[in-house]
């Protein structure tokens, strides 16, 4: 196991150190130069060109590369164009409010798609099944920001139940910020819910027709017994690997949900900045959200070696 | 009387795509305390719905008992649930299951799962239920059953699973083991061992067992009863020694006439049982058996199905005739006898002195890695050092445990493997390390015939283009009109319509679709074709048609074959010359006489007293001396002579040196210390 999570960090290490280098190139391949972005039409040459020494741009790539990965590692992003501040301090201030909300979605997502496929897989066939599988398509099927725009229109305008847009933090005024907070939540977790329940439901009908489950039935246990301790403990083997894939799919989603709810978060981040053309910042954010997913994803991997003995123990 | 358990004409139909099957239907017999039953039938011909039914095991839907009563200790368990039906699963009654790698649940401890049973049972607690885990584990022959009952199922080997699927299923001492092809899946050697634990646990406790098997040497050697089962019904019941030394039903008779036995004399014909076991969907009220019956009557397809009726005593058959074995081998023989009227007997080949293959000292070592960066730390010698030849039109059989080598060897010599070392010569010609283009125009001259009929056709693919495949490798046919030409005479070679070629392989049933893997082989007018396991995953009544349909065009075609199985009935059968394998190295080569009648080797020894014999007389005469212990891996090759930890003859100095092969007499070599110097070698 210790040789398994040794391996896995490697392979993450050489992970981040690819997203570095595409994260790099960006700013290389993008049309126009960052030093006459910066300065605007009027600029003469030879500010380009001071403003071009100041930010080591006639240096060679490689030393570039370096030394804003030197950077990074010390937390340094560089400076903001547009803002005219650390890139690092800009993105410590949007990065709370997507991992808010990205985390509130996972859990939602989880604790109602997983009981949900385990509820449809026992009542299989059922009325119920039928309901849980015509939601987790729809779930599927419809885009993030399709149903937030629905959403925005059904609950803030019709009904009135929930504010437009907007965000605050929890800390600030808890109830406010619930508020606040429902719809994008939803809308981000809706789809991640979906395959969670079906996924569960798929790996719990496929367990539930294992050898070692008729076994367990042999032995006399009650039906409840044999769904917790045995059928649960290996269908949730093939979840967890979902979760891997979600928090891609959530944090990808973010940049539509907090444009249309108006969430000052990461995702809105980037998007101004590609408008402003502050592409230091965008550079900044991909690295950052690279990373995160990154490490999340070893996570997993790391906690699906403990679910599976198979691959713990060999 | 009342029995222990009592099952009344039980009804089990399944509906599948709005079809019924009647998987069970009418069967009723009987099961006393302390007897071992032994339910036999081929595969479909609803044992294990049978014995699942009484325990509401049946999955519903699409199953349904629709009819009959199981009595158990007075009470009908079909009528029981809840509370009580899980009482007797586990409690009362036990079952052990065929696949042993995946009857246990691989992310629990075998521990777990057994003291969860015991605690639900037996009502102790949890340290006490670790206490009798243990005693259990270490009943069934568990070695270090105090660490290991920590371990997860993947941590065992598929004998170890299994006597830990029997600890669990005798757990809380139940009155009924049913034990479902418990030893289909395992090595000869582990197959005897575990039978005879289940004997000693009759023997012990009282306990009765019900042995589900299509396996009749393991019926006729463990079983007191036997019930025949045929398309969902019983065809014919009795004790062990009336049903195998006056078998009544036609049924009986012709498995009895189909299988290889060990002591066979060598020129015996297989005879066959022609024809597919019946579909159970919407089956009529008429011998199921009917058109495969070699002694039907005109009456036989107009009355209604025959029910069991006494032939003496205890002894039931469900025939319209009154049948004698005799009569009945008369009849097959007359048929076998104008079937083969033109050829001689198989074994009376004359034999070509010429070597087709000979493969010298071949090794195939596989790198073990460890840590991170994978660094290879040390070799696992699959095939070590390995010699032997095979002449033109002969047959050569190669056995051994799994994990020996077997495959290894055959995918060196196919060079699907890049083999360590040593030669391969084929045809005068050293393929071991030939260029791939050089050895293509050799490699037709190979075929292979895979195990398993089911998993090694593409599901897609017309059998007619399956059987073509191989032509339009190796280009061997110029016009369409040749190529479809060819591929008819394919299908009619190896006894199949050539109407067929369009249908799909689920179209087929099992032996059909060994004679399209077949028939392929031979696409490519092979001179040498390997069999691999070729007929281990059919049925008994099948296998016949097989090995026949491979005789058959040895002589035809004068093939050469490398047969590979771990049924040494049937290699004695089929083989000219054998050769065993342990640990990666042969131990043991003669011709079959030799090799059966006069064994050297204790390993060989071994294996043949492992094989059960579907005799009951004979079974009775024979000491079974078990070889002990499992083959160790191969990465834990014991030093000097690797069968030492299991040989009952070892001594000091068979750990010092490695015994080399040597030869005895002209054509027989045994790798043993002892034995050569027995022969003053
Ligand atoms: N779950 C199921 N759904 C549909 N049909 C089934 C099911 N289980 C069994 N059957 C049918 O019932 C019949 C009897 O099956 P059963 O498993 O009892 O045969 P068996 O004698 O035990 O064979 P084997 O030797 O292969 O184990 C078969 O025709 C099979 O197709
Ligand atoms: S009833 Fe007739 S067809 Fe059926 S087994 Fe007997 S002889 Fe054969
Ligand atoms: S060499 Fe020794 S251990 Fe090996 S088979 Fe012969 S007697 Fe047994
Ligand atoms: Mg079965």
């Amino acid at each position: 196991m210790i040789a398994f999570i040794i391996r896995r960090l490697l392979q993450t290490v050489i992970v981040l150190f690819m997203v570095s280098l595409i994260v790099f190139s960006i700013l290389q391949v993008l049309p126009g130069d960052p030093a006459r972005t910066l300065l605007g039409p009027e600029a003469s040459p030879e500010q380009v060109e001071q403003i071009r020494e100041e930010l080591g741009l006639n240096r060679s790539l490689p030393v570039q590369y370096f030394t804003w990965v030197g950077n990074a590692i010390k937390g340094d992003l560089g400076k903001s164009i547009a803002f005219r501040e650390d890139v690092t301090g800009i993105i410590g201030e949007h990065l709370p409010k997507t991992i808010y909300i990205s985390i509130l979605s996972m859990v939602l997502a989880i604790i109602i798609g997983v009981p949900a496929g385990i509820i449809a897989a026992i009542k299989r066939g059922g009325k119920i099944d039928s309901l849980i599988s015509v939601i987790a398509n729809f779930g599927m099927a419809v885009p993030a920001f399709w149903l937030a725009v629905l959403c925005i229109y059904l609950f803030s305008l019709k009904l009135g139940w929930f504010p437009v847009q907007g965000y605050t933090s929890p800390f600030e005024d808890f109830w406010l910020s619930t508020q606040q907070v429902i719809m994008p939540v939803i809308c981000l977790a809706f789809a991640a819910l979906a395959s969670f329940a079906r996924q569960t439901r798929s790996a719990m009908l496929e367990v539930i027709m294992q050898d070692f489950t008729r076994t367990a039935r042999s032995k006399g246990l009650k039906e409840g017994t044999i769904i917790i301790k045995h059928t649960l403990k290996n269908a949730i083997i093939p979840v967890i690997t979902l979760v891997g894939l979600q928090v891609r799919n959530i944090v990808g989603s973010t940049i539509f949900i907090e444009q249309v709810f108006n969430i000052p978060g990461m995702g809105r981040l980037v998007v101004q900045s590609i408008f402003n053309q502050d592409f230091v910042v965008v550079q900044g954010c991909v690295l950052v959200i690279a990373i995160i997913v990154a490490l999340t994803n070893l996570l997993i991997d790391i906690s699906y070696g403990y679910a599976d003995p198979r691959i713990r123990i060999k | 009387m009342s029995h222990l358990l009592e099952v009344k004409n039980l009804q089990t139909h399944f509906t599948v795509d709005r079809n019924v099957v009647k998987a069970v239907d009418g069967v009723s017999y009987y099961v006393d305390e302390g007897e071992v039953v032994a339910v036999v039938g081929e595969s479909g011909s609803g044992k294990s719905v049978t014995q699942y039914s009484g325990i509401q095991l049946i999955p519903t839907p699409p199953g349904k008992i629709v009819g009959g009563e199981v009595l158990f200790n007075g009470k009908n368990l079909l009528q029981l649930s809840g509370e009580e039906l899980r009482q007797v699963r586990g409690g009362e009654i036990g079952v052990v299951f065929q696949e042993p790698m995946t009857s246990l649940n691989p992310v629990l401890t075998i521990g777990y799962q057994i003291i969860e049973t015991i605690i639900l049972h037996l009502k102790i607690n949890k340290k006490d239920a670790r206490k009798h885990a243990i005693e259990l584990l270490k009943s069934v022959g568990i070695p270090d059953a105090e660490e290991r009952i920590d371990y997860y199922p993947h941590q065992f080997s598929g004998g170890m699973r299994q006597r830990v699927c029997i600890a669990m299923a005798r757990a809380c001492n139940p009155k009924i083991l049913i034990a479902d092809e418990a030893t289909t899946a395992l090595d000869v050697t582990t197959q005897a061992q575990i039978l005879e634990m289940l004997k000693d646990i009759v023997k012990e406790t009282k306990t009765s067992i019900v042995l589900v098997t299509h396996n009749l040497g393991i019926v006729a050697r463990y079983a007191d009863r036997i019930y025949v089962m045929y398309a969902g019904e019983i065809v014919e019941s009795g004790t062990t020694k009336e049903i195998f030394s006056s078998p009544k039903h036609p049924y009986t008779i012709s498995l009895l006439n189909a299988i290889p036995r060990l002591d066979d004399p060598k020129g015996r014909q297989l005879i066959p049982i022609d024809g597919i076991p019946p579909s159970l969907i919407n089956k009529r009220d008429i011998c199921a058996f009917l058109p495969r019956c070699l002694h039907r009557t005109a009456a036989c397809s107009f009355k209604p199905a025959p029910k069991l009726e006494s032939v003496g005593g205890n002894h039931y058959t469900a025939c319209h005739e009154d049948i004698k074995a005799e009569a009945i081998l008369e009849v097959a023989a007359a048929r076998a006898a104008v079937e083969n009227s033109s050829t001689e007997i198989f074994h009376h080949r004359q034999l070509d002195n010429e070597n087709l293959l000979e493969v010298k000292n071949l090794k195939m070592y596989f790198p073990v890695t460890k840590g991170i960066m994978k660094r290879k730390v040390a070799d696992v010698k699959a095939v070590d050092d390995v010699s032997f030849f095979i002449k033109k039109g002969e047959t050569l059989g190669l056995v051994g445990e799994s994990g020996c080598g077997k495959t290894t060897i055959i995918r060196s010599i196919l060079r699907m493997y890049e083999p360590t070392s040593g030669e391969v010569i084929f045809d005068g010609q050293n393929i071991a390390k030939m260029p791939k283009s050089k050895l293509r125009p050799i490699r037709k001259n190979i075929s292979l015939v895979f195990q398993d009929p089911f998993s090694s056709l593409d599901p897609r693919q017309s059998a007619g283009s399956i059987v073509g495949e191989p032509l339009i490798i190796h280009q061997l046919t110029k016009t369409k009109q040749e190529y479809e030409n060819r591929v008819n005479e394919l299908f009619e070679l190896v006894g199949l319509n050539p109407a067929w070629k369009n249908r799909v392989p689920h179209e087929f049933s099992g032996g059909q679709r060994q004679r399209i893997g077949i028939a392929r082989a031979l696409a490519s007018n092979p001179s040498f074709i390997v069999c691999d396991e070729a007929i281990s995953a059919l049925d008994v009544s099948i296998q016949a048609q097989i090995i026949n349909l491979l005789e058959d065009l040895q002589k035809k075609l004068g093939l050469t074959y490398l047969f590979v199985a771990h049924d040494l009935s049937v290699v004695r059968h089929i083989s000219d010359r054998v050769v065993v394998m342990y640990l990666g190295k042969i131990v043991e080569v003669a011709d079959w006489k030799s090799l059966y009648e006069n064994p050297l080797h204790p390993y060989t020894k071994g294996l043949l007293a492992a094989v059960p014999i579907p005799d009951p007389f004979v079974e009775e005469t024979r000491d079974h001396v078990m070889l002990e212990g499992e083959i160790p891996s191969v990465m834990n090759r014991p030093n000097g002579c690797a069968f030492i930890n299991r040989c009952p003859m070892a001594t000091k100095e068979c750990s010092e040196v490695e015994p080399p092969l040597v030869e005895t007499e002209e054509g027989h070599s045994v790798a043993c210390i002892k034995v050569g110097k027995e022969v003053g070698l």
